[in-house]
């Protein structure tokens, strides 16, 4: 709303109409309007989303835009914009906010252990045995590690540690004996007290202000980059610790980024000021400011160097700055575009998990019978 | 015959007034069974309604205490500020609008509900018309019908007619008996008004409209009442269907304004989100009260469960 509010000052004639609503319900409304081929003329998008719309025709391809020099993106790193092109060869989204996952721990409880820090290189391994040599020195109610087993990002990081993916272009990136062993990694974790039960591990929140971490049953976890400072505000209440946050454990390979995009829609009577509205969002310094906000990192190169260099910049921004520019200059960054018809999966993950975890089912055959569902998704989707 | 002996007589004063233990079982259950009873209930009720007081406590707390603690006293992190900041909503529209726009839908459609659906009601009940049972069951069929499956037809239609953005979409269908289940409710009260009234009230020179206005309707005030209490709860707490079809902030509900609260993109506000949802409770409590007794009536009397 800051952006909208900012335009609106720099061009007095130019009114926005705004239709804002919390993320998930953004996309309720969106699927109707797209459906009925009423979206509004930008229409915000997001990585794991984007595809159904392009495929459905609701998005307008901003290549000519950006020919006629109507949207820049020269402060854009190439990489970030070409990460959001479709497989037809079209750029329909241009991000506003970046954001990635990272692993997050508690530094004064594990400080005491003497127990090394963790590195950005590390893999899901590497953490198994570090949580490991952390247990013999923790109290016996605080556990190493979240129970991640469930968590599709992770599996994401953990597969591509091992040269793999989620999605490769229309099959499924990874293959069952890689997530039946991501399935072991975690039961034996949970065996060897490393991360709480799984009747515990069932009933924690997905949000990080209610996290065990948050609530010191655990030592470490892995969300979003803009969640650690909710999960620090709470620790401060609870005078709980210091969140310390490093890449999350895909190894040595790229940073995993998703972005909060914004569109021009195909049903859009006004294309030139929805241009230019899109193109202050990039470039402006006064959108950039208000584009502090948490919902992700701005693209912008120049942008994001005022923001870090601004002393009204909070310090977790200039952290989250911070970490991200290391990160895209030590290991690059892959823009993470979900097919259509796989946002389910996320539940699905979580839920076969748990059958694993509640012991239900054996690891391979939740493995064979989620990599089967990814097969059979994509493929509904292709034909 | 001999009598019985003194063993049976024993046994036979036992059997008469019951065996020692059992009757001081029966003497105390008077005093500990209504105590443990009351015990369970208290403590059944203390758990149904812990959900609401961790809210009411938690919309008095500081919001970064809020999840620290599962304790109802909020102690040192007491502050009023989440409701201040709450009704300021996220800057460009505060709860005063979002309070305003859903007494007004809330109301008309109220208004709608009971007035079509009565007519409805009666029409279905007391006139003879062309396949009136299979219209009736049709009407019943679209109980069964999602929502969801009707969502994007009826956008493009309101769309078409140029309603979005306004409270139109979510008002006018409710003065045209949409409601099925409403229509259902009225349909059983006036079934069981005796048919005698209305023929006297015919005798009288009533036509139909008047017999629904003078006798039905005054007789009808549980079935209202009902019809009225429902509709407000549902429309008040209707998050989809104004989240559809309105776009414009000015525009928006309570629901809808609170769910800006909470978004998993950004930050949330949860000391503003309990603060505001305990004051959008009040209304929903209040009408509830008010009709408390009508509405048990409604239901008695139409036999809904």
């Amino acid at each position: 709303m800051g952006v909208v509010t900012a335009y609106e000052a720099a061009y007095p004639e130019a009114k926005i109409l705004p239709q804002p609503t919390d993320f998930f319900n953004h996309w309720d409304r969106v699927t109707i309007q797209a459906a009925a081929g009423r979206l509004p003329c930008v229409p915000m998008m997001q990585t794991r989303y984007q595809t159904r719309y392009e495929n459905l025709g609701a998005l307008l391809a901003l290549d000519p835009l950006i020919e006629e020099g109507k949207i820049d993106v020269s402060a854009i790193p190439e990489d970030v914009v070409e990460g959001h092109r479709s497989a037809d060869g079209n750029l329909y989204v241009l991000p506003v906010g970046l954001w990635f996952e990272t692993f997050q721990y508690n530094w004064p409880k594990l400080e005491p252990t003497g127990v090394e820090e963790p590195a950005n290189d590390w893999t899901y391994e590497r953490y198994v045995e570090w949580a490991a040599q952390a247990r013999q020195k923790l109290d016996d109610d605080v556990y190493p590690l979240t129970q991640l087993g469930g968590e599709i990002l992770q599996f994401q990081q953990y597969a591509q540690s091992r040269g793999e993916d989620l999605f490769e272009g229309s099959e499924p990136g990874f293959s069952a004996e890689t997530l039946a062993d991501w399935f072991k990694l975690w039961d034996r974790a949970r065996e060897e007290g490393l991360t709480p039960s799984m009747p515990m591990s069932a009933e924690e929140s997905g949000q990080a202000v209610q996290s065990f971490m948050a609530q010191g049953i655990t030592l470490s976890r892995t969300d979003g980059d803009v969640t650690a400072s909710d999960l620090q505000a709470t620790l401060d209440a609870a005078e709980g610790g210091t969140v310390r946050q490093v890449k999350p454990p895909n190894g040595n390979n790229p940073l995993t980024s998703g972005s909060n995009s914004l569109a021009i829609s195909a049903n859009c009577d006004n294309v030139d000021a929805a241009a230019a509205f899109l193109n202050f969002w990039l470039n402006d310094e006064d959108a950039g400011v208000e584009m502090r906000s948490r919902a992700g990192l701005t693209p912008t190169a120049t942008l994001l160097e005022a923001q870090a260099a601004d002393p009204a910049s909070p310090s977790t921004l200039i952290d989250r700055i911070t970490m991200y520019t290391g990160f895209a200059e030590t290991y690059g960054v892959n823009i993470d575009v979900w097919p259509d018809n796989t946002q389910h999966m996320v539940q699905e993950f979580k839920k076969l998990y748990e059958q694993v975890g509640f012991e239900q089912m054996e690891p391979e055959e939740a493995a064979t019978s989620f990599f089967e569902e990814v097969r059979r998704s994509l493929e509904e989707v292709n034909n | 015959m001999n009598g019985p002996g003194p063993a049976q007589a024993r046994i036979a004063e036992t059997v008469s007034r019951g065996s020692p233990s059992k009757s001081r079982v029966h003497r105390l259950p008077n005093n500990i069974r209504a105590m443990i009873a009351h015990t369970g209930l208290l403590g059944t009720s203390f758990i149904m309604i812990y959900p609401l007081l961790w809210l009411t406590a938690s919309a008095f707390r500081a919001p970064e205490s809020i999840f620290v603690s599962p304790g109802l006293w909020p102690g040192e992190h007491f502050t009023l500020d989440n409701f201040s900041t709450g009704w300021r909503g996220l800057g460009f529209v505060d709860f005063t609008t979002y309070f305003t726009n859903s007494f007004i839908i809330t109301g008309l459609s109220v208004l709608g509900n009971i007035f079509s659906c009565a007519l409805a009601g009666y029409a279905f009940a007391r006139l003879r018309f062309p396949f009136r049972r299979t219209l009736f069951a049709l009407m019943l069929c679209t109980i069964m019908l999602p929502l969801h499956a009707l969502l994007i037809p009826q956008y493009i239609l309101f769309s078409t007619l140029g309603w979005l953005d306004s409270f139109l979409p979510l008002v006018v269908p409710k003065f045209l008996a949409t409601e099925a289940f409403f229509v259902f409710l009225f349909v059983q009260f006036f079934r069981a008004i005796p048919r005698e009234l209305s023929e006297a009230a015919r005798l009288d020179g009533c036509g139909h409209f008047q017999i629904f206005l003078r006798i039905f309707v005054p007789l009808s005030l549980p079935a209202i009442a009902t019809t009225a209490a429902f509709s407000f709860i549902w429309t008040w707490n209707d998050f989809l269907q104004p989240l559809i079809y309105l776009n414009s902030p000015q525009n928006y509900t309570v629901p809808i304004g609170l769910s800006l609260f909470l978004d998993s993109t950004s930050e949330s506000n949860f000391g503003a989100l309990f603060a505001m949802s305990l004051v959008s409770l009040l209304p929903v409590i209040g009408f509830f009260l008010s009709f408390q007794r009508l509405l048990v009536a409604g239901i008695a009397t139409t036999g809904l469960k």
